[in-house]
């Protein structure tokens, strides 16, 4: 995750994987209220896209857009 | 007990994912118990038990996509599907009123298949190992939740833990819960998956499953049983409501009665008593002292059976005898569930199916071989748990 970018990428990746429609996937789209991503789901997803992260969940609590999932990461990186 | 009615079925179990299917296995004496492949047995005393074939799981849980699935246990996802079947069995309509829709489910063990491997991805990798869904998965009130979550429904709900009577108390306590006005309609009935390593530690550590792998309840060479895995799901509402809706009752839970007895007396001659009171209580209720048939308890033990049937004996006499535990195993906290829904369906065909495995019954009241064809308008069904619970039903054709 060098760049945003790249990140966005990878997060559009992992949603399609974890069953998400990629036509509903976009910088914008809120991840519970559009995308159903439950707090599990969340986790399940910045797990995989880093693996071994140790998530602070008052952190994540404040990403609510895809785009905050990828500053999020950056973040991480 | 009077005006609550039964009016849909739904289930997922071994070797039927439909009722038609159950039918056909419990009256051809057919069991779906067959070798555990999901784990070594080795180290188990007993190899077999009652779990969905391909096919079967294709038509139920197979049904729910991939993203569905990985956020609930097996136990959960089995329930979601009895459910789903039962509220198209019923006629629900999905915007069927929320508020005074509910779910009363009974469970014995929760669910460990997501659990399992992510106790063993704490061992190795300490706790980013742990799958996040744990927090939604194991527990009992999981179907609950989910039945409730994806239906949208905000009614009553309740979920009961009785060891192997919890779905008899779902059921009784839910019909009650409606009867009473609590809600309009209920999904009642059991979800178990005992067959995973751990969970399977526990049944085996009971002393409850059957050394030579065998269940046959009633039998002379009883000597435990197998566990079976699924869910059974049936929808309950008052009869004016079913009416209004112009949904057709299958049946009516006419009488329903619960004791509990000490844990060490449950099983054993001095149950007798209770359960006969229990009986009689259940009985009385539904206004009746004789049934057509009677669906045992069936732990399958030389002890556990004689009391049982000592008990029904001294309240009813003769009476024939059956229950549809062999074929499906038994599924525990489910297990109730399971022979409710034979039960429905004796009353709908006029025939009480034979106990599969029972080939020297130690009462001539059992039924054994060929399926008994009779009219049949009460039933009494009997559920025990290994924590003192005895709870005994009457279900009644409309």
């Amino acid at each position: 995750m060098t760049s945003t970018q790249s990140t966005y990428g990878q997060v559009h990746d992992v949603l399609v994987e974890v069953g998400l429609e990629p036509s509903e996937i976009t910088s914008g789209a809120a991840l519970r209220a559009d995308l159903g991503v439950d707090s599990a789901e969340l986790v399940e997803i910045v797990t995989e896209l880093a693996p071994g992260s140790k998530v602070d969940g008052k952190v994540l609590k404040s990403v609510v857009t895809v785009a905050d999932l990828v500053v999020f990461l950056d973040n991480l990186a | 007990m009077t005006g609550t009615v039964i009016t849909g079925i739904g289930l997922a179990l071994p070797g039927a994912s439909d009722t038609d299917q159950l039918w056909r296995s419990v009256t051809g004496g057919r069991s779906a118990v067959r070798p555990i492949e999901r784990f070594d047995t080795d180290s188990y005393p007993c190899p077999n038990a009652g779990f969905l074939a391909e096919e079967t799981e294709r038509e139920t849980i197979g049904t729910f996509t991939p993203r569905v699935r990985k956020r609930m246990d097996r136990f959960c996802q089995l329930a979601l599907s009895a459910a789903r079947s039962a509220q198209h069995d019923a006629g629900l309509a999905p915007s069927a009123d929320a508020d005074r829709t509910g779910v009363y489910v009974g469970n014995m063990f929760g669910g460990w298949e997501i659990t399992e491997p992510s106790l063993r991805g704490l061992l190795d990798r300490g706790y980013t190992g742990v799958s996040p869904h744990i927090a939604s998965a194991w527990f009992p009130t999981a179907p609950q939740g989910q039945i409730t979550i994806g239906n949208g429904l905000t009614g009553l709900s309740k979920t009961l833990v009785a060891d192997s009577a919890s779905a008899a108390l779902a059921i009784g306590y839910g019909a009650r819960a409606v009867a009473e006005g609590r809600a309009d309609v209920l999904l009642a009935g059991g979800a178990e998956a005992p067959v995973t390593p751990y969970t399977y530690t526990f049944c085996t550590t009971s002393g409850r499953l059957s050394p030579t792998g065998t269940y046959r309840p009633g039998d002379d060479a009883a000597d435990g049983f197998c566990v079976g895995e699924g869910a059974v799901m049936l929808v309950l509402e008052r009869e004016e409501t079913a009416r209004a809706r112009a949904a057709v009752p299958l049946a009516r839970l006419a009488g329903f009665a619960v004791r509990h007895v000490p844990e060490d007396e449950v099983f054993g001659p001095s149950d007798t008593k209770a359960l006969a009171a229990v009986l009689t209580a259940a009985l009385d209720e539904a206004g009746t002292d004789r049934v057509d048939c009677v669906a045992l308890d069936a732990q399958g033990t030389a002890g556990a059976d004689e009391s049982e049937l000592s008990a029904i004996h001294s309240v009813l006499g003769p009476v024939p005898l059956t229950t549809a535990k062999p074929v499906t195993g038994n599924l525990l906290g489910a297990a109730p569930a399971v022979d409710a829904a034979v039960a429905l369906l004796s009353l709908r065909h006029g025939t009480i199916p034979p106990v599969a495995g029972c080939e020297r019954p130690r009462n001539a009241d059992i039924v054994v071989g060929a399926p008994r064809e009779t009219p049949v308008r009460n039933v009494a069904l009997l559920a025990r748990g290994a924590d003192g619970t005895i709870a005994a039903s009457v279900l009644r054709a409309i």
